[in-house]
């Protein structure tokens, strides 16, 4: 066995574990999607450091903060709209569904009542890392090809 | 033939390698650490819960949080190596073209 089978053998080895894997179609950059994306983290990181307030503070409750619970609802409706339009886009669909979710969430827990600043933070973290895995899927899309 | 077919071989296992240098074809170990990384949360979680600083209710609603963004990230994790193979087989297929000139 010389090098060249070896060589052989190993690609052989190499393309049927590469074709075993799921190929999903994604959809081309978008950057109209990309732009809405960050103007929504950044509305929300906002919301998040008004949010830090002490809990015994007047203003701390849900009902202050409705327009950005309205904002972020009808932003990530249009930005649903719009993935689910393009072709080939059910992972970043399946993303902004969650992260529709998420919001949903974050305001039954407000309803509950006011943050506090530990509570603040970890809420944050996930969003934060939530915001960075839509932009990264979306960015692959335009840099990784 | 055959020292042709050794050639393409070669040239096609060099496009391979220099892909799979260029960006992470594999990221078994990102799904690794995301996942230890959300064991640990919710045990902040529970911590948080065993000192009164959340409600059963409330501590429900952060676990699904967090586990929206774990499964966020997969998806991203799964379309970022998709766009990847995509590349990879893409420039062996031109490998294959230049190789005989189509």
């Amino acid at each position: 066995m010389n090098f060249f089978s070896i060589t052989k053998n190993g690609l052989l080895a190499i393309i049927l574990t590469v074709g075993g894997c799921s190929l999903v179609a994604t959809s081309p950059y978008d950057s109209s999607a990309d732009k809405a994306i960050t103007k929504l983290h950044k509305q929300t990181a906002e919301f998040f450091v008004e949010a830090t307030k002490p809990a015994d503070k007047p203003g701390c409750g849900y009902s202050h903060y409705l327009p950005f619970y309205q904002n972020s609802k009808v932003a990530i409706s249009s930005l649903l709209m719009r993935a689910r339009s393009m072709a080939d886009n059910s992972l970043t669909v399946s993303q902004l569904e969650l992260l529709s979710s998420s919001y949903e969430n974050l305001a039954q827990l407000h309803q509950l009542g006011c943050f506090t600043p530990a509570q603040v933070e970890e809420l944050w973290v996930s969003f934060d890392a939530s915001f960075s895995a839509i932009l990264k899927l979306e960015l692959a899309k335009k840099y990784a090809r | 033939m055959s020292k042709r077919k050794k050639d393409l071989g070669s040239l096609l296992l060099s496009e391979l390698l220099r892909q799979a240098s260029s960006g992470s074809v594999f990221n078994h170990h990102r799904v690794a650490a995301d996942t230890q990384y959300l064991a640990e949360e919710l045990d902040a979680i529970n911590t948080m819960v065993s000192a009164g600083e959340l409600s059963e209710e409330q501590a429900a609603i952060h676990r699904q949080l967090r586990l929206n963004s774990l499964k966020i990230k997969l998806l991203a994790i799964e379309g970022v190596d998709s766009i990847v193979l995509e590349r990879t087989l893409d420039g062996m297929g031109k490998v294959i073209r230049r190789f005989y000139g189509v």
